[in-house]
């Protein structure tokens, strides 16, 4: 399985969430993206993210986020 | 891991996204504000509370002036270009800036003191204004945002989104 990673901790609030958003945009079913960002942003704004993409989310570390794309048989 | 190079993903086509996007932390953030007060009263200051207050203080002290910058500097300026009539209502937010400023100073003083454990509470009134500021600044602003989305050519939207990224290079 493909697992990404994207530095975002470069940027302020709201560009991680909107170049995040993009990154999502290519990926395909079963793989993963770790996003790193700093504290101009806010979990909650990945995870809503991640839900109206309908993607896995979970916080692996603080201020790191992973998104992960079901396969297309998982519900 | 496979590491992706951020600035592949460096988004400027659509600046009026990201102006929409920096309301939508606001309101948040101003929601958060709102029930404040009562949860305090209620549970303290307990650690979910100080997390959520130091976001409000990191996003209102670094992002929110940035969003200021933004409109100001670039969205403002081309905006009356194309359509002058906007002029008085862009005279008066940028005035309104000047308060949010004021009424952010009052409130965010508070709440560093209560993430330093100098206070428990923080007083209602100052959350009250700072929210009706916002509200009354989002109210004239996001209808001038809908014009730049009919309005400003591709070009001064580009130009306005790349400057808005670098404004947010750490």
């Amino acid at each position: 399985m493909a697992h990404f990673q994207l530095d975002l901790q470069g940027y302020l609030c709201p560009m991680p969430l909107l170049m995040c958003k993009k990154a999502l945009a290519t990926l395909q079913a079963g793989q993963k993206l770790t996003i790193l960002v700093n504290d101009s942003v806010s979990k909650q704004d990945f995870a809503l993210l991640a839900t109206r993409l309908q993607l896995h989310f979970s916080e692996i570390a603080p201020h790191q986020f992973c998104f992960e794309k079901g396969t297309h048989n998982e519900k | 891991m496979q590491n992706l190079t951020p600035q592949h993903f460096v988004s400027w086509e659509e600046p009026i996204e990201m102006l929409y996007a920096c309301h939508g932390r606001v309101k948040s953030f101003c929601n958060q504000l709102r029930i404040l007060p009562d949860y305090l009263a209620k549970n303290g200051c307990n650690q979910a509370v100080k997390n959520d207050v130091q976001q409000i203080l990191n996003y209102f002290n670094k992002a929110a002036p940035l969003h200021h910058d933004d409109e100001e500097q670039d969205f403002f300026p081309e905006l009356a270009k194309v359509v002058p009539a906007t002029q008085a209502d862009i005279d008066e937010l940028k005035a309104q800036h000047h308060q949010l400023h004021h009424n952010w100073d009052l409130l965010s003083a508070q709440l560093e003191e209560l993430l330093a454990a100098q206070r428990d509470n923080v007083d209602k009134a100052l959350i009250d204004a700072f929210i009706a500021g916002y509200d009354r600044h989002i109210a004239i602003e996001e209808p001038l945002f809908e014009l730049g989305k009919q309005h400003l050519a591709e070009a001064e939207l580009n130009a306005m989104g790349k400057a808005m990224s670098q404004r947010r290079k750490v």
